[in-house]
């Protein structure tokens, strides 16, 4: 314990420690204040002028108009809103040309819960969503759920066509969904976005203390003076791994924590309620609403930042000096990004530690998404290939990391 | 308690750093002498366990040290000839950090490096951070990490370098009173640091231990090889072309005092003197010039 405090000590009185840690607690801030500074309405005045609300003010007037129509999405609420869209729109010709008032006080309210019928209803062999005058409220009424769910068959019939097992496996997850959904409207897409990049800006943070852990001690030459100490070797290695270990989840903790708590109290608690489908799309297989997938992503983000450092450390006690070792680093961190840009989902894509982490190849993508790796005739959702792997890399780089500490030679 | 080293060798690419060196070490202060690239430093690293030998291996007191693993490093010290340390590191955190490393019980890692500053005169440093040091504190903080732990076996590669007259004195009266019962091995250019003190002595030359004894033992190798005499100061460099001269003292008539390594007189009027332990070094190695020394 006393060896494990010294080290954390070490690690956290060292100069570029501090700055990233600065760094990571500052883009805990900004990434959660972009999002919330996107919001923006326009809202009639009291004397029928226009007036433009632009963030927290935006949020709470959204809240507040929200509040009224939250609550469980069920067929009749659907078709009623329906109804009602459809009644306004006619009267006007086209939605554009609905007055602002009109709009607010009756399109608005609605719309967030009119966004999932396009899709539920979109045309089965070409996937383009439908027109929402185009679509009968008797029939959403009678079938939406069902629509849905036959829409994720079409759906997994055009991506995953020579894979029944991905399709069978898509209808059972979403025979799991409870329904009716529910919805609570007002929590940006945004947001979540701009949690999945501030996990990304951590792991590049805490991959850049990580690496020079060793390296560091092989280039100052100090190595050679620990290694001769009784607790030199393993027992270093290993303290020295839980002791950076420690020091990156509590930044990655203290980071998330202070970005959430940022963004709950600017878009209300409340909205967290919602259900996954109903802020993303409404054939989505998560069975959670979006506090779980806060949760989810923070969890799945760790894991991630977790099984990229562990890498760092294998690389750290192989490579002789710290530059080499932040840039192997940086390119395995990155390296999914380029790769699902250039070939898709690939098993190197989603078995690297750092698969989860990134923009279009990010975990929350691919929650969203209907991606599939296969083996032979068995398929496995990528959100579950990320995990596993990282799951199973962060112990396996540990070892490795260790074994490679107390085997280096002094040249 | 003996350090035995049998046949120990190490072969890098292209060069036999050591080749097939035989020695025991034994309680006292050990002078390890030898050229540059003639193999200490690597010598010290395997007695250190830090490099694997190509061949031969090193027992402390019957067991190889390799399999003894954390009861051999317990009784260890060791400071490297390039002493390493984090940037961010100050005196008193560093040598806190390494007594932790050194199992050196936390009621006595104060009392311990307190001591330990106030000998190396490092007191007043000791909130400091090492990199500020000058290079001089430097070493003096690296002897100090070495003797945290009261090593039974004290291994240190060039420790007098950067340190001035008055610290390499004082540096030597405390290894010669830490040295009892211990094992110390020092390697070192400049011979003067181990001539008093050393037990015996070790030459390494091309990576092979080449001679051992005591100082004493030693220079008695080259007893009638060492002359001195006053030749004309005009007439100075055709002697250096001639002989191996070692040292010059201009005179106040036009003479230069020489002295310097032969068989033979080779000068008429050249009487033989008394060898040192740096005539001895120089007769090994030529091409040293004790640029250590500052003579």
């Amino acid at each position: 314990m006393r060896l494990f405090c010294l080290e954390v000590k070490r690690i956290i009185m060292s100069r570029r420690t501090l700055v990233l840690i600065a760094v990571a607690i500052l883009m805990s801030v900004i990434s959660a204040y972009l999002p919330i500074s996107f919001e923006s309405i326009n809202r009639p005045g009291e004397n029928g002028e226009v007036i433009e609300l632009d963030g927290l003010p935006a949020i709470k007037f959204k809240r507040d108009y929200y509040a009224k129509t939250a609550g469980d999405i069920t067929s009749e609420k659907l078709a009623e809103a329906l109804r009602v869209y459809q009644s306004c729109v006619k009267e006007y010709g086209t939605l554009d040309d609905v007055p602002l008032d009109v709009y607010i006080e009756n399109i608005m309210a609605i719309r967030p819960m009119l966004k999932g019928l396009s899709e539920a209803f979109a045309d089965p062999k070409t996937g383009i969503g439908a027109e929402l005058m185009d679509i009968a409220p008797d029939e959403v009424e009678q079938y939406f759920y069902e629509r849905c769910a036959s829409h994720l068959d079409h759906v997994m019939n055009l991506e995953q066509k020579e894979y029944p097992t991905a399709g069978q496996f898509a209808a059972d997850e979403y025979a799991k969904l409870k329904q009716p959904f529910y919805l609570f409207p007002g929590m940006s897409r945004d947001a979540f976005d701009y949690t999945t990049l501030y996990i990304l800006v951590l792991s590049i943070l805490c991959t850049a203390i990580a690496a020079p852990i060793f390296a560091n001690e092989y280039q100052t030459g100090s190595d050679s003076i620990l290694r001769c100490t009784k607790y030199g070797r393993m027992k270093l290695a290993v303290t020295r791994i839980l002791a950076a270990s420690s020091i990156f989840i509590v930044i990655f903790v203290l980071g998330m924590s202070i970005h959430l708590l940022i963004l709950n109290l600017a878009f209300g608690t409340d909205c967290l309620e919602t259900s996954f489908q109903m802020l993303f799309s409404v054939i989505n297989l998560p069975d959670m609403n979006l506090g779980q997938l806060q949760i989810v992503l923070v969890l799945a983000g760790l894991i991630s930042v977790l099984a990229v450092i562990s890498c760092t450390f294998f690389l750290s006690a192989k490579c002789k000096d710290s530059l080499t070792v932040l840039l192997i680093s940086m390119v395995i961190l990155f390296l999914p990004i380029f790769a699902y840009g250039a070939l898709g989902d690939t098993w190197i894509g989603g078995i690297l530690p750092s698969a989860g982490i990134g923009m279009k190849n990010n975990f929350l993508y691919q929650l969203c998404d209907f991606h599939f790796l296969h083996i032979g005739g068995m398929s496995f959702w990528t959100p579950y290939v990320i995990l596993i792997s990282a799951v199973v890399e962060i112990p396996v780089f540990m070892f490795l990391a260790v074994r490679f500490y107390c085997r280096h030679q002094v040249v | 308690m003996e350090l035995k080293i049998e046949h120990l060798s190490k072969q890098f690419k292209d060069k036999k750093a050591v080749d097939d060196a035989c020695i025991t070490l034994t309680p006292g202060v050990w002078g390890l002498l030898g050229a540059n690239g003639a193999g200490k430093t690597t010598l010290m690293r395997m007695i250190a366990d830090i490099m694997m030998p190509t061949s031969g291996a090193i027992y402390y007191d019957g067991a190889d040290i390799r399999k003894m693993g954390e009861s051999y490093r317990n009784i260890f010290g060791f400071l490297p000839q390039d002493f390493g340390y984090s940037r961010d590191f100050s005196v008193k955190d560093y040598l806190e950090y390494v007594a932790a490393l050194k199992d050196v019980p936390a009621r006595e890692t104060t009392k311990k490096i307190n001591y330990l500053l106030d000998i190396l005169t490092l007191s007043d440093v000791k909130r400091k951070k090492i990199a500020k040091l000058s290079g001089g504190m430097k070493r003096r903080v690296g002897i100090a990490q070495a003797m945290l732990n009261d090593p039974k076996i004290l291994v240190m590669d060039e420790p007098t370098a950067g340190l001035d007259p008055g610290e390499r004195v004082r540096f030597r009266n405390f290894i010669s009173e830490f040295s009892h019962d211990r094992i110390v091995l020092i390697s070192t250019h400049i011979v003067s640091d181990i001539e008093y003190i050393a037990t015996r002595n070790a030459i390494m030359k091309a990576g092979k231990i080449v001679d051992i004894g005591t100082t004493d033992e030693l220079v008695k190798e080259i007893e009638g090889k060492v002359w001195t005499c006053s030749v004309p100061a005009g007439d100075l460099s055709s002697y250096e072309m001639r002989l191996r001269v070692i040292n010059q003292r201009g005179e106040d008539n036009g003479q230069v005092s020489i002295r310097y390594l032969s068989e033979t007189p080779e000068i008429s009027g050249a009487v033989a003197v008394s060898p040192r332990l740096e005539d001895l070094y120089l007769w090994y190695f030529p091409q040293e010039n004790l640029e250590g020394e500052g003579k």
